[in-house]
């Protein structure tokens, strides 16, 4: 009797081990065989965390595994990206994020590790940085700014988070205008400082953007590389676009990234995959309530483009000091 | 030990102990590097940490530099071990417990913890530590935290 | 002023079966995360916030309220219980809180903490209400130079919370800046003072150092000298005995004995709330400080229940006000605003500066969810506060591991971060060596909180002034009242601690007589 209950117990003991033993070798066919781990490297509730957490309401239907999100935040969100280079590169360990790391590590002397130290998934979405000027100043339309800029040099004050100040530096600096740059730590701060008069522009996200304008605020530029929807665009009053001007500018991306050394098939499935999430009806009426705009970009396209992002951002950094 | 029984004492153990900091920063190779709005990275941290060691040697001289601490009366090594011990197992609970597992990582948690309190008889330590593990795993796996109970070794 | 229809269309949203019990299910999820030290109500709304995905208005807006409302609760909980804040926000209840459990009036304690908590909580509703626009424009007058005048004002009051021994208080408040220097730049986004070690650079996270500073220190406090063998039957007897006793309640002429408390609470809470940045955290400790200077013969500090009233009032305070700037101009003042405000734009009232025009019934909805929340808390609470009230009985050897897994758990969970229960169990010697060394922790906590606000506030505000600094600091009529009070915050103080100083003589003066 007491043989049987030992031989039980062993067997549950193995059952276990074995369930937690990592599977050996991925081959692109099979994969994904077991759930896979998404870092967040944001706190839960964030941005970021509300995308992981509506794609992995349909990951279960498209990739035929749930997946367990992790939020591991810190460091501008450099931790999430070093426990993810940590695991091993088979694919089971993904991270989302946005330019938030990739311009941490470029301010760093020591940085713990490069931008270049993964291999981009897909893009899912980006951001634009709109900015934001009061009602009825001179400098309320981009060439009032620019006319006003260029009569007061260093003068005008410019608020906004460190990602959207760097962005935004590079469309002030190929417009030729110098201008005082104020860093805040949220965008709420530095929409709160423009509504009361304490600084004169500020930038923001297009959904910030909209809440605000006409009434508290007019958007004047689009910073970014890419273009406003139709509809956006008219509800913001038709920005002019920084690239249409001809500047230099970079774009925000929300990107998907693994492990540098996870083999390409696996890869080229998961950016498939995900593009196929991205077309699930609840996932879009659920992201169309939440004002976030599906663009997707599939792993061919989005390595280069990352790359840009990464130079783009060091010259970024360069103009802000 | 009787030295820093004192609030002179004290003092001076919390100066040397802030003194290797301050040159710390003040030879690092941030500390110089100047800002866009012209301060130097190391301005705000050197300002407040004189500040603290000014403050901390008021205490040196002030009318009440004798009074005792009667903290330390009590205080010697053996306790000093036990703090160490039990500092150095919730060091190892925190990096590897996602290697050993939650549940025996917790377990020697409480039970080290229950042993230097001195709770007795073994098998009350064993027991208590065990519910008291199995608990905290529930609670926290019913809340949608991925602690592994037992890892792979 | 009040749009009559909207308003029966709130009532319509919230007297629903549906919205009711997902407010209940909201609390009592909340208060079991919130006792969890580490878990913040932020945390309990992340995890459950998938669920009002599909839910309508009233159902997700009584979910989501239950858990906030749940989780603060909650958080004095532990603190009373364990001497752990479970929330940073209960931190300032662990001085008289955790004092009166050992005493064995545990259940007075916690039931001190719902009532005055659910008091100025209430109180801070119906003024947002009533005012909301108003105090959103007065509000917008506050910018980075009122802002640091602001915290300025808030670091003198320390004085209050420095103990007999005006230098070690002082001490400990400068230490608190040094340590908030570690981390980031603020303005220029560049690492500094982290000894060279990447994990650092986000600086020492709050939650980490609370509980290290007060749950941790009291452990190792505990672990230099643990208690001597008893028998163990004896213990367990003795145990046995103490759970079935009943303990002592709140009598209603002792809770208005607290009035003077929650109404400084009220006042200072629903201010600190209205200026983003601040928070519960700081409307707690500032209303302690504030509590202390009012009535020096009152004792806080050593277990009253006036003590906890203060701490409570002043952070459920701000909960209202801190949702005005979110729907007066649709910016988030705060985590909990934030949350709120996108479980709104899921359902298609975005907060904007036309909030009170396009959406006058949503705006009611919240509020009245608010009130409603609060009574339905009112009777959880009273449960959860019977239950944990026993745990003041539990004998220290069985109680002190408890307390150490607790704290190291809930380090590690806040985050999922090893590097914080270091961190943590770091800030636990430095709370032990304050304690050994009579050093009061409170200004540490406060300036540890305040001062990077405060420098980020000043370079921003020489940043846009120019570095000129007269000018930049002198800016507003606000600014130079700030100034004019934080001055005589520092001469008041002062003063008191004069007039305290002749008490004392004359009190040993007259023992001497009598002798």
């Amino acid at each position: 009797m007491k043989m049987t209950w030992l031989k039980a117990f062993l067997a549950v003991v193995f059952l276990i081990c074995a369930a937690a033993t990592p599977a050996s070798d991925a081959v692109a066919g099979d994969f994904p065989d077991k759930p896979v781990t998404w870092i967040v490297p944001f706190k839960a509730g964030g941005g970021t965390d509300r995308w992981a957490r509506v794609l992995s309401s349909v990951s279960l239907d498209v990739l035929g595994q749930p997946l367990r999100i992790r939020n591991l935040p810190g460091s501008s969100a450099v931790r999430g990206w070093k426990y993810m280079l940590e695991q091993p590169a088979d694919g089971y360990t993904v991270y989302q994020a946005s330019p938030t790391p990739v311009i941490a590590l470029k301010r760093e002397k020591n940085p713990p590790l490069k931008p270049e130290q993964v291999k981009i998934v897909c893009f899912v979405s980006a951001f634009r940085n709109i900015v934001l000027a009061p009602p009825g100043k001179p400098w309320s339309t981009w060439e009032g700014l620019i006319k006003y800029a260029k009569a007061n040099p260093g003068k005008l004050t410019f608020g906004a988070t460190f990602s959207e100040l760097s962005g935004t530096a590079l469309a002030f600096n190929s417009a030729g205008v110098k201008v005082k740059l104020v860093p805040y730590s949220s965008t709420s701060d530095a929409v709160t400082d423009l509504l009361g008069g304490h600084i004169q522009v500020a930038a923001a996200t297009e959904s910030t953007a909209l809440t605000l304008v006409p009434d508290k605020a007019v958007a004047i530029l689009n910073g970014t590389k890419m273009p406003l929807s139709e509809k956006v665009s008219k509800e913001l009053g038709n920005p002019p676009h920084a690239t249409a001007l001809g500047y230099k500018v970079i774009n925000f991306p929300r990107w998907i990234g693994v492990h540098p050394d996870t083999p390409d098939e696996i890869v080229a499935k998961l950016s498939d995959k995900i593009g196929e999430m991205l077309k699930q009806p609840s996932l879009k009426k659920i992201m169309g309530k939440m004002g976030e705009e599906i663009i997707f970009v599939p792993h061919k396209d989005a390595q280069a483009q990352y790359d840009d992002i990464v130079k783009g951002v060091s010259e970024a950094v360069a103009a802000l000091n | 030990m009787k030295l820093i029984r004192t609030n002179k004492g004290a003092a001076c153990a919390m100066l040397a102990g802030l003194f290797p900091v301050l040159l710390y920063i003040l030879f690092s190779d941030w500390a110089g590097d100047r800002l866009s709005d012209g301060f130097r990275l190391g301005t705000f941290p050197v300002i407040y940490l004189l500040l603290s060691m000014l403050l901390i040697a008021v205490t040196l001289f002030d009318a009440r530099r004798g009074d005792a601490l009667e903290g330390f009366e009590t205080f010697g090594l053996a306790g000093l071990i036990r703090v160490f011990v039990y500092f150095v197992v919730a060091v190892l609970f925190a990096f590897y417990q996602e290697k050993i597992g939650f549940i025996p990582c917790a377990f020697m948690l409480v039970a080290t913890g229950a042993v230097e309190m001195r709770l007795r008889p073994w098998t009350v330590i064993f027991v208590y530590a065990s519910a008291i593990a199995l608990l905290l795993f529930a609670l926290f796996y019913s809340l949608g935290f991925a602690l592994k109970p037992i890892g792979a070794f | 002023m009040i749009d009559y229809a909207a308003l029966g269309q709130a009532i319509d949203i919230v007297f629903q079966l549906n919205t009711l019990l997902w407010l209940l299910v909201g609390i009592s999820v909340g208060i079991g995360v919130g006792a969890m030290p580490g878990l913040q109500a932020s945390t309990a709304v992340a995890l459950m916030l998938p669920l009002t995905f599909t839910m309508p208005l009233g159902s997700a807006l009584g979910l989501l309220i239950g858990l906030y409302k749940g989780a603060i609760f909650g958080g004095s909980i532990s603190a009373i219980s364990f001497s752990t804040p479970g929330t940073p926000e209960a931190a300032a209840t662990v001085f008289d809180g955790y004092k009166l459990m050992r005493a064995g009036k545990g259940r007075k304690a916690l039931l001190t903490a719902l009532y005055s908590s659910i008091t100025a909580d209430l109180a801070s509703d119906v003024l947002t209400i009533m005012i909301a626009p108003m105090l959103a424009i007065v509000a917008l007058k506050f910018g980075p130079a009122e802002r640091f005048w602001v915290m300025m004002l808030a670091i003198t009051l320390i004085g209050s919370l420095s103990g007999d021994h005006l230098a070690k208080g002082l001490f400990s408040a400068a230490f608190g800046l040094f340590i908030g220097t570690i981390g980031t730049d603020p303005i220029g986004a560049i690492s500094r003072n982290t000894f060279g070690l990447w994990w650092l650079s986000d600086g020492i996270p709050f939650p980490p150092m609370l509980i290290g500073v007060f749950a941790m220190a009291m452990v190792f406090n505990e672990l230099l000298n643990p208690p001597m063998i008893d028998a163990a039957k004896d213990q367990a007897r003795k145990l046995a005995e103490n759970l079935l006793k009943k303990s002592e309640g709140l009598s209603a002429r002792e809770f208005f004995r607290c009035w003077k408390e929650i109404s400084i609470g009220f006042g200072v809470g629903s201010f600190v709330g209205l200026l983003p940045g601040l928070g519960a955290t700081a409307g707690a400790f500032l209303s302690y400080a504030v509590a202390r200077y009012a009535s020096p013969s009152k004792g806080i500090g050593s277990g009253k229940i006036e003590g906890i009233a203060a701490a409570e009032a002043g952070n459920n305070a701000t909960v209202g006000p801190t949702l005005v700037p979110l729907l007066a101009f649709g910016i988030p003042g705060s985590a909990t605003a934030a949350l709120i405000g996108g479980a709104l734009v899921l359902q298609g009232a975005t907060p904007s500066p036309r909030m009170f025009e396009l959406f006058p019934h949503v705006i009611y909805a919240l509020f009245i969810i608010l009130i409603v929340g609060n009574i339905a808390n009112l009777g959880l609470g009273r449960i959860f506060a019977f239950a944990y009230a026993k745990i003041g009985e539990v004998p220290k050897q069985y109680l002190i591991p408890v307390i150490g897994i607790m704290a190291i758990v809930g380090s590690y969970v806040y985050e999922e971060n090893p590097y914080h229960v270091l961190l943590m169990l770091i800030f636990g010697l430095v709370g032990l060596v304050f304690r050994l060394c009579k050093i009061p922790e409170a200004p540490m906590v406060i300036t540890f909180l305040l001062a990077p606000l405060a420098e980020e506030n000043i370079r921003r505000a020489l940043l846009i002034g120019g570095g000129d600094w007269v000018a930049t600091l002198m800016n507003s009529p606000i600014s130079i009242a700030l100034a004019v009070l934080s001055l005589g915050s520092i001469v008041f103080s002062a003063r008191v601690r004069v007039y305290q100083r002749i008490a004392e003589m004359r009190a040993s003066e007259l023992g001497d007589l009598r002798e």
